[in-house]
């Protein structure tokens, strides 16, 4: 974290912070979280590990305000006031308030899903724009411009023109990836954005995120299957079990990261705990 | 493609052919069904004396005004209903229970009601494109991908601008579905309301024909509805294309 802030300055500034106080959400009388802690800096990347059903995207649709919990506090604190970009996504300056109203004021909080969930009548250029908005502040020409941008940032400019279907699904993630980061994120979620693709254009995805993360400076939770992948990028990997946090596990290696040894005793570390604990 | 779409036409060239031979023949007597020429040459002969564009005009003016308000009426109420859940609950089984009375089952009713007056067929046409418009908007806008409509909150899309830029799109194919099922319809019924009662339009000019025996002038009409129904879906594809551009077509041509 101190490393990565040393690397952006503008990371602590640009991100939100999250704060989880006991919170629990079941659902038809399954208990699926009881009684999650958890507090992400602003400008961390912050991974989610655990088995499948134990909640992690629950948590996750908590934090962006997409669910409610039963009990509970999930808190979403903008950047400074002096930092937040102009336009839309500058909710919540310095303040903390409940993600309800965090999400209704048009915050900055973003999430990517396993599907890119792409409008399919609209070109991949407009699919981005849209996230833009046109605010009386952006015209529609900044608009277009910011949006081409952003497609040249995850390399796909030539498919501006495009629409959604004839792209492939790496692709497809690299628009939404496109998308999220024109719209200026202070938080961005992700839920196994990367989960349907091969294992190359994964880890290509994988330096496109850090990247991103590391040029825009927003905070990062990320849920993944893959303990590598939540190794490679991770500050810290939290592992979600028994609807708890089990295991909270600094990364301090400096990045890129190679898989050196250091890298893989991390990675059997965590998988370890992942397959030592019940069946959530 | 150019060559396929030939091949659908060598059939109906055929028959039509089959029919011109046959009724020089003699085989099949020109009272009962006359021959293509001598339909033609009717059309003609009525085009020229302007009572064919009279009649035509009355018919379409008929079919597009009721179309006009019974689809438009549909759409409004589909949209609604699929995205206002209160009117959803409000309106939904109702409407759904006069869909099952057909429309046509009310021409007597409607002539005791407005007479054989414009206001009458306009109403038929238009109580019959209401449901099927209605049907496909509401299922249009209902089976819309949630996690679109969640995206797009996310991104701060709300009222009107969550309708132009993602329920609206979304319900587009099965809105254009609806239309062309409807302006079938408006059609149908044109013909069956024009056909027991008009004083003008085709179906008018088909029953005077039939009281003088002029069987080519029936025929006429019956080739006049074709063509004008074939005319209005041809158009409602013309739409599809130019409104759904993104839309993957399976197989390069569709029906
Ligand atoms: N909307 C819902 N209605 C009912 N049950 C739900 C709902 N959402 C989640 N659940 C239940 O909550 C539990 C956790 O689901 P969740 O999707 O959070 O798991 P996950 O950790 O993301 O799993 P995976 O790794 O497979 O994606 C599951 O048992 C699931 O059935
Ligand atoms: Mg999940």
């Amino acid at each position: 974290m101190i490393q990565t802030s040393e690397m952006t300055p503008a990371a602590v500034q640009r991100g939100a912070a999250v704060h989880l106080e006991d919170v629990r959400k079941s659902f038809n009388g399954h208990e699926v979280l009881r009684g999650v802690h958890l507090t992400v800096r602003p400008g961390e990347f912050v991974a989610i590990v655990g088995r499948s059903g134990c909640g992690k995207s629950t948590l996750l649709r908590l934090i962006a305000g997409l669910e409610q919990p039963d009990s509970g506090r999930v808190l979403v604190q903008g950047p400074p006031a002096s930092d937040t970009p102009s336009g839309r996504g500058a909710a919540a300056p310095g303040s903390a308030f409940p993600v309800a109203q965090y999400a209704a004021s048009q915050s900055g909080v973003r999430m990517m899903f396993q599907d890119a969930r792409l409008l399919p009548w609209k070109r991949v250029i407009d699919n981005v724009r849209f996230a833009v908005g046109d605010s009386g502040l952006v015209g529609r020409r900044t608009a277009a411009e910011q949006a081409f941008q952003a497609l040249d940032e995850v390399g796909l400019r030539d498919k501006a023109h495009a629409w959604p279907h004839t792209l492939s699904g790496g692709q497809r993630q690299r628009v939404a990836l496109a998308r999220a980061l024109v719209s200026r994120p202070q938080l961005l979620l992700l839920d196994e954005p990367l989960g349907a693709l091969d294992a190359l254009t994964r880890l290509e995805m994988q330096r496109l995120l850090e990247y991103s993360w590391l040029t825009h400076g927003f905070t990062a939770v990320l849920v993944t299957h893959d303990v590598a992948e939540a190794v490679a990028l991770a500050d810290r990997i939290v592992l979600v079990a028994d609807g708890k946090v089990a295991l909270d596990r600094r990364v301090d290696s400096p990045r890129p990261r190679a898989k050196d040894a250091q890298f893989l005793r991390m990675e059997q570390e965590v998988l370890a705990h992942i397959l030592g604990g019940q069946n959530c | 493609m150019r060559a396929r779409s030939l091949t659908g036409w060598m059939v109906p060239v055929a028959a039509v052919l089959l029919w011109q031979v046959l009724g020089d023949a003699g085989v099949i007597t020109t009272r009962v069904l006359p021959t293509p020429w001598q339909v033609l040459h009717a059309g003609i002969t009525l085009a020229h004396s302007g009572e064919l564009w009279q009649d035509v005009g009355v018919s379409a003016a008929r079919a597009g005004i009721g179309f006009a308000i019974g689809a438009g009426t549909g759409l409004v109420l589909g949209l609604l209903n699929g995205i206002v859940p209160l009117a959803s609950r409000l309106l939904d089984s109702t409407i759904q229970m006069i869909r099952t009375i057909p429309h046509l089952a009310l021409v007597p009713l409607v002539i005791l009601w407005f007479g054989i007056g414009e206001t009458a067929k306009d109403f038929l046409v238009a109580l019959g494109t209401m449901f099927p418009m209605y049907l496909n908007t509401y299922h249009g806008v209902r089976s819309i991908d949630p996690g679109l409509v969640e995206m797009a909150r996310m991104y701060g899309l709300r009222g009107f601008a969550l309708y132009r830029h993602v329920l609206l799109p979304g319900a587009l194919p099965s809105i254009l579905v609806g239309l062309r099922y409807a302006l079938g319809v408006a059609w149908i019924t044109l013909i069956v309301a024009e056909t027991i009662s008009a004083d003008s339009g085709i179906g008018y000019m088909v029953m005077n024909a039939r009281e003088f025996v002029q069987m080519d002038v029936v025929v006429l009409g019956i080739v006049l509805y074709a063509l004008l129904g074939k005319l209005s879906d041809l158009a409602a594809r013309g739409l599809e294309r130019w409104w759904l551009p993104w839309r993957v077509t399976v197989g390069g041509e569709e029906a």
